[in-house]
């Protein structure tokens, strides 16, 4: 993202202000400090974060912040679940004081969304303090969920167009409704992918989905076989080896020593009712054995006690995928399965439930290609895809890249969307999405972590 | 005669008739009022107090004050590496 400049974070624009409700309050009532000229005695026990107290919204908004005060978002509890079971209790102290230098500023308090932007892309007011409902996507959520659903929503893998979702215009909150987002009225969950499944495509595409859609490639594979973003995803980041450290000044910093753009389907290491697929897309976590030696020896011992290679749900919806070509794409194909020679030695033991001994054999009579197999039958529905019909990765390569990277929509990009879009919740006040900033996001300490 | 005396009648009845409908209506809109959103208003546990703080706002709504007054915040370089 665009950096702020020091006066943007603290300036408070006067007209839009003066319409938010908030401007209502007297701002020591939120902020402390003494509402004074002189700018020393002002600041005087100055609280810039008042969020961080539940108190500050919850006395306003009890329907919401409570809930949201035991939110993953809030708690950052997926990660000690996956940390704690690959350490032992007597390591959890160390890892806290891991999580508390190089994840803590992923924590969000209502302000980091709804009128600043998160502590970890160098906070500062959204809009002149004016407090956004619909937090701008670019400046809240994908400025934390960086280098993997950032990069994979907005096609800036290279090469690999942005998911069909983002080309409609959709932004986060369209499909993450902010009940969920903020826990309300969900059942207490330690990871992500662990409660109920939310959201689903079933939302949105009711009756598209599994048996009975009347889809033929559906109709075969359903829901017991294949998720959604088997055949309908595509190439994705893989991180290893990230470690984490202090520099000698105490600034906390990460080291990832390699990632790659691939896609494997491994077996579903959550198969249960809410998640029956037996092939999902797997991506491996960003981490090892010793991603936290610097805060000491053998911190994750029983690394083994989980998969290293993961659920995962990536963010680039194409209609068209190299999966969906034919069905040799995928049986008989060991290329796109997680086979155990893309394991890592190391990591066999703990991906046993994860590796697929070998692809699905070709059905019989599978060979042809099942032309316009993947597409919605008449009745279901003419707004299945969107205006997309041209952005599989082949499509895409075989384009001149400029003018049609963004699919069939060429106007999609980033920087055509933040031109064409004068919504500035789309897109926050700046576009910041653009290639150039992601890289210069992508520097960022505390990006996403997706296990 | 008579006839002046009707329209005079049916006058003031039409008269009698749009005030109270008049009435009505003004009553119906301060009640759509009480029945704004409420996530629009104050909770009643938080105390509404007058707007005292007019300090803070003079300096922070006065862009050229607050660019020669804002700093940047020393941060060290990041010595980070990779796809975060």
């Amino acid at each position: 993202m665009a950096p702020m400049e020091p006066w943007q974070r603290v300036w408070i624009d006067a007209e839009q202000y003066a319409q938010d409700i908030h401007s209502r309050i007297n701002c020591t009532s939120c902020h402390q400090g003494t509402a004074v000229a002189d700018m020393d005695s002002a600041h005087q026990g100055m609280n810039p974060n008042p969020a961080e107290d539940p108190e500050t919204c919850g006395t306003c908004h009890p329907d919401v912040v409570p809930a949201n005060a035991n939110s993953l978002h809030t708690t950052l509890r997926g990660y000690d679940t996956t940390l704690y079971e690959r350490s032992t209790p007597e390591n959890h102290s160390a890892i806290e004081e891991m999580e508390a230098n190089h994840c803590a500023s992923c924590h969000t308090t209502c302000g980091d969304c709804h009128v600043s932007q998160p502590g970890n892309v160098g906070s500062g007011l959204l809009e002149g303090h004016v407090f956004k409902s619909t937090p701008p996507m670019s400046q809240t959520c994908t400025a934390c969920h960086g280098s993997r659903v950032k990069n994979e929503y907005f096609g800036l893998n290279e090469g690999i167009p942005g998911d069909v979702h983002f080309r409609e215009r959709m932004a986060c909150s369209d499909c993450h409704t902010a009940d969920e987002i903020h826990g309300v009225a969900q059942p207490a969950t330690d990871h992500r992918y662990t409660g109920d499944q939310m959201p689903t495509c079933e939302s949105c595409h009711e009756g598209q989905v599994g048996v009975g859609s009347g889809i033929e490639q559906h109709e075969i594979h359903g829901t017991e076989i294949l998720s959604c973003q088997a055949c309908h995803s595509t190439t994705y980041t893989n991180c290893v080896n990230c470690h984490v450290e202090k520099a000698d000044n105490g600034t906390p910093f990460y080291t990832i020593e390699s990632s790659s753009l691939e896609f494997y389907l491994g077996r579903n290491p959550l198969r249960g009712s809410d998640r029956p697929y037996r092939y999902v897309p797997v991506r491996h976590v960003p981490a090892d054995a010793n991603s936290f030696s610097f805060y000491g020896e053998n911190l994750l011992s029983n690394f083994g006690n989980r998969p290293t290679w993961v659920y995962t749900t990536p963010h680039n919806i194409q209609r068209n995928t190299p999966q969906t070509e034919t069905c040799a794409s995928c049986h008989g194909n060991d290329e796109i399965f997680l086979t155990a020679d893309k394991v890592a030695t190391s990591e066999l033991a703990a991906n046993a439930d994860v590796i697929v001994d070998h692809a699905p054999p070709l059905p019989e009579g599978g060979e042809a290609p099942p032309a316009e197999s993947a597409t919605p039958s008449e009745d279901s529905g003419d707004g299945f895809w969107g205006s997309d019909s041209a952005a599989t990765p082949e499509a895409t390569a075989a384009k001149d890249s400029s003018d049609d990277f963004w699919g069939s929509d060429s106007a999609a990009t980033p920087e055509a969307t933040a031109a064409k879009d004068s919504s500035d919740d789309f897109w926050g006040s700046d576009s910041a999405a653009t290639p150039e900033a992601t890289a210069e996001a992508n520097k960022s300490d505390n990006a996403f972590w997706s296990n | 005669m008579r006839y002046r005396l009707l329209s005079a009648g049916l006058l003031m009845v039409s008269g009698v008739a749009l005030t109270v409908v008049g009435l009505a209506v003004t009553a119906a809109s301060g009640n759509a009022q009480d029945t704004n959103p409420v996530s629009e208003q104050p909770s009643p546990a938080f105390e509404v107090v007058p707007f005292t703080d007019q300090a803070c706002l003079d300096c922070h709504t006065d862009q050229a004050k607050v660019q020669t007054l804002a700093i940047e915040e020393e941060k060290p370089d990041s010595l980070s590496e990779g796809p975060g």
